[in-house]
């Protein structure tokens, strides 16, 4: 059972990485994807502090205010200050991970919020932090999180899939169409927001974008639609987590960062392979 | 019936790039829009379909039909991904979508349409290809078959015909005389002076405000040429100021 929490746990995470994943790379924005599932911890740290709350439906809500604010705010100052895109996203999510690190370590470094975890992920752990309704256990906390954020991926991204592949490709011709481009990127943001919580406890805030970016550009290279964009960089993001475990097991190594390096392995080896195919 | 009236209408991005243009277009009319290069032509349409982030003076479209009409804009090609893993088919059946709520999906009217409109740009066939595959006058009709598909009422396009081939040429051609005759409103971007009385009814000269509007064969004269152009007048041996429109 110990294996299994951890291994669908993770898979879960990694789906939902790789549906906005896929989104963000057409969208060409997977640094602002990689810059908000830093900043979250932000949003996570502040509910806890000033709410005294830590539970699923209060992380997710400060993730998502903070991940909109960084998404808005580089935004603005790219606007009115002089700054490149680049560096005003820098600027920003930089500064909310690292005040939101400064609080950890200030306030909160007793309790379930401890910075090595939350940066780094442990996947081991998972199956010690259960889920208890009434003296019952009810498996993995992580495990209900992460089922929970796919489930809000999976019924977002289904309504409104249309408009995202509309708004990703041709933003103009969205708005020409009466559409109202600035909500769709603010939704996708949110969703990026929150599977970022999700992922905290199974790849850690430094590797999730590694989950979100390369199945879904590995998909990329051999993709015809949006569909199949979605579907193979969920494929991929599975073999990940799957050989990534046993590289783990076999090497005595962390898992996220094992899953991360499968990632790239298949990366590598989808490239080559089609570099190959397309020669002959 | 006026297509588009713009009352003290200022656009720009961080400035104005275009200064208190009043103007108004007659609708059933292909209208053509020249200036030189940054005189503000692109900036115009897109001020006219809410691109730009800044924007002062009134706009009305068809005498302020309620609710406001859709546009169908054709950009300039450069403005796409034309990477982005999508078929001919899907980006035509985008243009419907305006019409549609976002969890909708379109139905076998609105397949025809797409179908029917790829058919008039001769790009039927490639209704399947992945758009990455497509020459650069293949990306144009596309495009156009993506206007069509829209059925707006007032359509703006941006240089439809600059670094097109012959083909793609004839069929927006084609196209603009379809137009004309269900009465739609054409609004183009163009560059070249020597087709502009064979494909327009009504110029629009423009240089970082209005210079002059009219139909073609009262606007376009040798005097507001050259306010315009300011002395950079291409090509001005080869125009012939009196050709009637076709």
């Amino acid at each position: 059972m110990y294996e299994f929490w951890i291994l669908i746990t993770a898979s879960l995470v990694a789906t939902s990485c790789a549906l906005v994943g896929s989104l963000l790379i057409l969208r060409r924005m997977a640094l602002l994807g990689d810059a908000i599932s830093h900043s979250v911890l932000l949003g996570i740290v502040l509910v806890y502090l000033i709410f005294q709350q830590a539970s699923i439906a209060w992380m997710l809500s400060g993730a998502v205010l903070v991940g909109l604010l960084t998404a808005w705010l580089s935004q603005f100052i790219h606007q009115k200050a002089p700054l490149a895109k680049d560096a005003s996203l820098g600027l920003v999510f930089t500064w909310f991970f690292a005040l939101a690190i400064v609080l950890i370590a200030l306030y909160a470094d007793h309790v379930h919020l401890d910075h090595e975890h939350v940066l780094f992920g442990e996947m081991a752990f998972i199956p010690f932090n259960p889920l208890i309704i009434d003296g019952q256990n009810f498996g993995p906390h992580a495990f209900w999180l992460a089922g929970l954020v796919l489930l809000i991926n999976l019924i977002v991204l289904g309504i409104g899939y249309q408009r995202f592949k509309l708004t990703s490709f041709h933003p103009a011709l969205a708005t020409s169409l009466g559409i109202q481009t600035a909500v769709w990127h603010y939704l996708l943001m949110t969703l990026v927001s929150v599977t970022a919580v999700a992922s905290f406890d199974v790849v850690g805030s430094i590797l999730v974008v590694a989950l979100m970016v390369i199945p879904a550009a590995t998909a990329y290279l051999l993709a015809k639609s949006l569909k199949q964009i979605m579907l193979i960089s969920v494929l991929y993001a599975q073999a990940a987590v799957l050989i990534g475990f046993g590289l783990a097991w076999w090497l005595d190594s962390a898992l996220s960062a094992s899953m991360a390096v499968a990632a790239g392995l298949l990366l590598l080896i989808t490239l080559v392979v089609k570099t190959i195919t397309k020669k002959n | 019936m006026n297509a588009i009236e713009t009352q003290r209408l200022s656009l720009g991005y961080n400035q104005f790039i275009l200064k208190n243009i009043s103007i108004q277009l007659p609708a059933a009319q292909r209208i053509a829009i020249i200036g030189p290069n940054g005189a503000g032509k692109s900036t115009f349409l897109k001020g006219l379909i809410n691109l730009l982030p800044l924007r002062q003076g009134q706009v009305r479209f068809l005498d302020g039909a309620n609710p406001a009409p859709a546009l169908a804009y054709v950009p300039q090609r450069e403005e796409v991904d034309w990477d982005f893993p999508i078929n001919v088919f899907d980006v035509v059946m985008m243009g419907r979508h305006g019409q549609l709520k976002f969890w909708q999906r379109p139905n076998k009217q609105d397949h025809d349409l797409v179908r029917e409109s790829l058919e008039k740009v001769g790009m039927l066939d490639f209704a399947s290809r992945q758009i990455s595959q497509l020459s650069g006058g293949q990306q144009q009709r596309v495009f156009i078959a993506r206007a069509l598909a829209q059925q707006a009422p007032i359509t703006l396009m941006d240089e439809p015909f600059a670094g097109v081939d012959m083909t793609t040429e004839n069929a927006l051609v084609a196209l603009f005389a379809e137009l004309k005759a269900q009465n739609q409103t054409l609004v183009c971007v163009h560059h070249d002076l020597n087709t502009l009385a064979r494909y327009f009814d009504w110029v629009v000269m423009i240089n970082g405000g209005l210079i002059a509007s009219g139909p073609i064969h009262q606007a376009l004269t040798l005097d507001n040429l050259q306010k315009t152009f300011e002395g950079r007048l291409p090509l001005l041996e080869n125009l012939q100021l009196t050709e009637p429109s076709l």
